[in-house]
């Protein structure tokens, strides 16, 4: 069978953008936004955020890795152009927004890449939320949601043990149960606990291949459910603690 | 010579796209803080009635204090090392001391609230590096007097106006 070799560098160039897999593509992707990953290396090298995003970071290798065979040779263009504009405002972010938010555009703009070659029927809303997530997240979550996600335990915590016939009130993160203090301390925000939760889904709706449309009416009843296992756990704790009688009580 | 189709042409666009993004943030400058420099903070000479002496930043604190919004100082009464970071406005960057142990290699464990002498209320936790175990206590403290035990509380304080600044958060550690 005869081949048609192109002579003109043009035609040269063109027959290579060709052959380019869409792995390959997705690793030009990822290399135009080199920063973001140097930073996020920095991040998970220095310590002080726990490594949690290395499993949403593995998670996603093995999807990437069992479904690259099924990856469309030709994108779907919108989704195309939605990962080159993601890409250039991600390199904007970096002159103008903290490099976490920066970031999330680029880990977005990667998801809509891949995206825009992914088979038909696969679900895409999980991958990217392991995408996400496989971001250095969870010490900035403590610092931005630590203290509104308190005020939401010691509220729902004070409720429970009024309906418990219990007198408790609260003040800020600080409850009086009894006339003694019981302060809601910062490991009782649940942010783990909501990203373990969020990671679960994700994986579980990545590998069974649940549709988006599901996983978005699931989303608000994971978090819920993980917030409130960690809300169960500390009261737990706390009656624990309570029955060995300390002065204040902030669970750990 | 084959015919250069829109979509050959879309791809070429993109890789020269991808090629600008990836060496567009070569051309920024360097992350010199540029930030408004306060008036040094008066740094307390005593501590729990034990004179305290100035030491010098090390090299890991010195990295973090360029960029820093705010002044730091490290301290010793003796037997005490006191880290003093002070701020006039709501920043991320004042981390909670036991993201900068882990920073620096230690592992941070059995972290509890407790009341002092004065009933002053402090985070503490115990860090460990290569055998040497410390115990570390941190409270932020506002203008007013107030006090937070962490920084999540006190950043939603500060950012809301219901605490006023300067703030000075105040680090003690002492080798168990």
């Amino acid at each position: 069978m005869a081949t048609a070799i192109a002579l003109h560098p043009l035609g040269r160039w063109q027959a290579r953008c060709e052959a380019l897999s869409p792995l390959a593509w997705l690793g030009l992707q990822a290399a135009a936004l080199w920063p973001h990953w140097r930073w996020a290396g920095a991040r998970l090298a220095d310590g002080s955020d726990d490594p949690l995003g290395l499993a949403a970071l593995a998670a996603l290798g093995v999807w990437v890795w069992r479904h690259e065979p099924l990856l469309r040779g030709a994108p779907r263009q919108g989704w195309l152009y939605a990962a080159g504009v993601l890409t250039a405002l991600a390199t904007l972010a970096l002159f103008h927004l903290p490099p976490l938010l920066g970031a999330v555009l680029a880990v977005l703009a990667l998801a809509a890449g891949l995206r825009s070659v992914m088979p038909s029927g696969q679900p895409w809303l999980p991958v990217a939320g392991l995408a996400v997530l496989a971001l250095p997240v969870v010490s900035s979550l403590q610092f931005y949601a630590g203290y509104p996600l308190r005020l939401v335990t010691a509220e729902i915590s004070t409720w429970v043990l009024q309906l418990a016939g219990l007198a408790a009130e609260r003040s800020g993160t600080t409850m009086w149960v009894q006339g003694r203090q019981v302060i809601v301390d910062a490991p009782c925000s649940g942010v783990q606990m909501v990203w373990m939760a969020y990671f679960c889904a994700c994986v579980v709706a990545a590998f069974s291949g649940v549709r988006d449309r599901a996983m978005l009416a699931r989303l608000p009843a994971v978090g819920g459910a993980g917030a409130g296992r960690q809300r169960a756990a500390q009261q737990r704790a706390g009656r624990a603690r309570s029955a060995a009688g300390a002065g204040v009580r902030g669970a750990a | 010579m084959r015919r250069l189709d829109a979509w050959w042409l879309t791809r070429a666009g993109l890789l020269l796209g991808l090629a600008a993004c990836a060496l567009a943030p070569l051309g920024r400058a360097g992350d010199a803080a540029s930030r408004e420099r306060q008036l040094a903070p008066e740094w307390p000479v005593a501590w729990e009635g034990r004179p305290l002496r100035p030491l010098a930043l090390g090299a890991f604190e010195a990295r973090f204090a360029a960029r820093f919004p705010g002044h730091i100082a490290r301290m010793t009464d003796g037997e005490r090392t006191l880290v003093l970071r002070e701020v006039h406005e709501p920043t991320r960057m004042l981390h909670p001391a036991a993201d900068c142990y882990r920073a620096v290699g230690y592992t941070v464990a059995d972290a509890h609230l407790e009341r002092d002498a004065q009933q002053q209320l402090w985070r503490c936790f115990i860090a460990e590096r290569e055998g040497q175990r410390l115990r570390v206590c941190e409270r932020i403290v506002d203008a007013a007097g107030a006090s937070f035990t962490d920084a999540s509380s006190w950043f939603w304080a500060a950012a809301l106006g219901q605490s006023t600044g300067p703030w000075r958060a105040v680090t003690v550690a002492r080798a168990l």
